[in-house]
């Protein structure tokens, strides 16, 4: 539980920490996307270096976010696997039936692998730095024109907030009740998959009960307070736009540049 | 069973979080069939003193031991599924680890666990549901379906179950009404005195330190600031005012009377029967 770090926030002062969310946004989502445009080693080397530098700058540890990735390392390394096995092209190592080793596609798992790892870090650059309830009036804001489609933007942002809002609560939660259950003679990690299986048990069911509670509770408590959907709200907390986030979009552009560069010239 | 804590530090780590240490080289010694109370301040650390006594927080330096077994920074597997059957913990709120189809099965659940065999757990889930006081029309019922009070009872049983040799609780009697508070709490007494375990309570009331506790043990800031028995603390109005701790219902009332009166008593008055008689006393002067 300790380490699954991704999409809880760490306040902390750091430049990446001041950048506006709805910066912080665009420029994650835009540069997942710029991932899958990169097909030599060369734009991998250079945006992995840019990725450690941006995970510099937010002042925590490299071991933190290393940490993050290690429950996902084995889905990660088994995508890379497919992709090496059906993978051909180039020098070809060992073929058996439909499956080959090639230089290419190893050079393609490699690729594979680098993706997801650098999706996991700027994710959780994304959710380290920024409050959750600034990441939701960020989505807002870059959902409004949809409203005028009839998409109930501000519900949605609501209840995505409200999700966001209980996932440290959850983790906590599930701790506590791990912790009642260990006390009670439970042995997390050991035993056949079944049996481990069944342990999930008793921490589940209380889980679902306290959440299924918290949100009778809540629905209520927004009845009470006269909640009504599709009102016309103003916001408490302003996204103010700084220089610094221009810059931060701007360097997007660069990247964009350089992957072209590296993509038409290195072939 | 005897516990000794040797220079015990703890902190939480979380992500790139750590806290200060929240248990601050504490050595202290619990004797064989004691029953203590644990107060202080909320965030003293209270509640992490009780994680290490079973291993669910383990010390970072320093080491805990419960009879011969011993709990270090390492925390060998073996020796903590030992402890653990030991030391029955019963947390804040626990009726929150709920979860099976029926009270029965929920109180049976760590007796099976801890390798119990059929025969006993039938045996053990009637005893402690009796020394609970609840009647066994309850076991078919689906705790879910309890009261507050009920759902309480039916957790505590689930450990007392287990037959450990140490029992700590952390605030047993919270978001009770005082009533079902008192009687969980006498609950208690009656089952350590019955059963020569060793029992640690964690409460904010001094009215409960005074009523169940013999010794008491105050914590500030990952330390303990004393570990003394209750009539000795509470004779010693100086030291109360240093650890800035509360006083019981009959000792205030006591010192009002003092303070109106201009006399004062021959000694603290813990409790109301102590009270009342010391005033009977005085009557006839
Ligand atoms: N799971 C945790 N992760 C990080 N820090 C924690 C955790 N649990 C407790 N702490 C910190 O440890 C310190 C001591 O907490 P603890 O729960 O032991 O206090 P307590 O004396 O039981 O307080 P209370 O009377 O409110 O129950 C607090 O500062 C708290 O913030
Ligand atoms: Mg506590």
């Amino acid at each position: 539980m300790k380490s699954l770090i991704l999409g809880r926030y760490f306040p902390n002062d750091s430049i990446i920490h001041r950048l506006d969310a709805r910066a912080k946004l665009v420029a994650a989502l835009y540069f997942i996307g710029l991932l899958f445009f990169i097909d030599h080693g060369l734009g991998y080397l250079f945006v992995g270096l840019f990725t450690l530098g941006v995970m510099y700058l937010t002042k925590i540890r490299l071991s933190v976010f290393i940490k993050g990735v290690r429950p996902l390392i084995f889905l990660i390394l088994f995508a890379a696997m497919m992709r090496v096995l059906f993978t051909g092209g180039g020098e070809v190592f060992v073929s058996w039936g439909p499956f080959t080793i090639s230089s290419q596609g190893l050079w393609v798992g490699l690729f594979t692998f680098m993706r997801f790892i650098l999706i996991i870090f700027i994710s959780t650059v994304l959710t380290l730095s920024t409050k959750p309830v600034d990441l939701t009036d960020a989505i807002n804001a870059l959902l409004k024109p949809l409203r005028k489609l009839g998409v109930p933007v501000d519900d949605f942002a609501l209840m995505l907030s409200i999700s966001l809002r209980f996932i440290p609560n959850l983790l906590d939660e599930t701790q506590r009740v791990m912790d009642a259950q260990r006390a009670r003679g439970v042995i997390f990690g050991e035993g056949t998959i079944v049996e481990q299986m069944k342990k999930l048990v008793p921490i589940v069911l209380p889980l679902f009960a306290s959440s299924l509670n918290r949100a009778e509770e809540m629905a209520d408590v927004m009845d009470v307070k006269n909640y009504q959907s599709g009102e016309k709200r103003t916001h408490f907390r302003q996204l103010t736009w700084h220089t610094s986030d221009s810059i931060a979009l701007l360097m997007m552009v660069g990247l964009t540049a350089v992957v072209i560069v590296v993509n038409y010239t290195m072939v | 069973m005897q516990i000794n804590f040797n220079r015990v530090y703890a902190d939480y780590q979380l992500g790139p979080i750590r806290s200060k240490n929240v248990v601050d080289g504490i050595s202290l010694e619990l004797a064989k069939n004691t029953f203590t109370a644990v107060v202080g301040h909320t965030g003293a650390g209270k509640s992490s003193l009780l994680k290490l006594l079973n291993g669910l927080l383990l010390p970072t330096d320093g080491e805990v031991s419960v009879g011969d077994l011993t709990i270090d920074k390492n925390g060998k597997k073996k020796t903590l599924n030992k402890v653990r059957k030991r030391v029955g913990m019963v947390f804040q709120f626990p009726e929150r680890q709920l979860f099976a189809e029926t009270v029965e099965q929920d109180i049976a659940f760590g007796p099976k666990n801890f390798g119990f065999s059929k025969e006993e757990i039938t045996q053990l889930v009637d005893q402690s549901l009796k020394q609970v006081g609840l009647t066994p029309d309850i076991l078919p019922k689906s705790p879910f379906s309890l009261s507050g009070g009920q759902k309480r009872r039916v957790a505590i049983a689930g450990i007392i179950a287990t037959k450990p040799d140490v029992l700590v609780l952390d605030e047993p009697g919270a978001g009770l009404d005082p009533e079902g508070k008192q009687e969980i709490l006498a609950m208690l007494r009656t089952l350590h005195d019955t059963h020569d375990s060793t029992t640690i309570l964690v409460t904010h009331d001094m009215n409960d330190v005074v009523t169940y506790c013999d010794n008491v043990l105050v914590m500030e800031k990952g330390q303990v600031t004393t570990h003394q028995t209750v009539r000795g603390l509470f004779s010693n109005q100086n030291e109360i005012d240093r650890l800035g701790i509360g006083l019981p219902e009959p000792l205030r009332l006591q010192r009002l009377i003092e303070e109106h009166t201009g006399r004062v008593f021959p000694h603290v008055c813990l409790t109301q029967q102590e009270l009342k008689d010391q005033l009977l006393e005085g009557a006839h002067l």
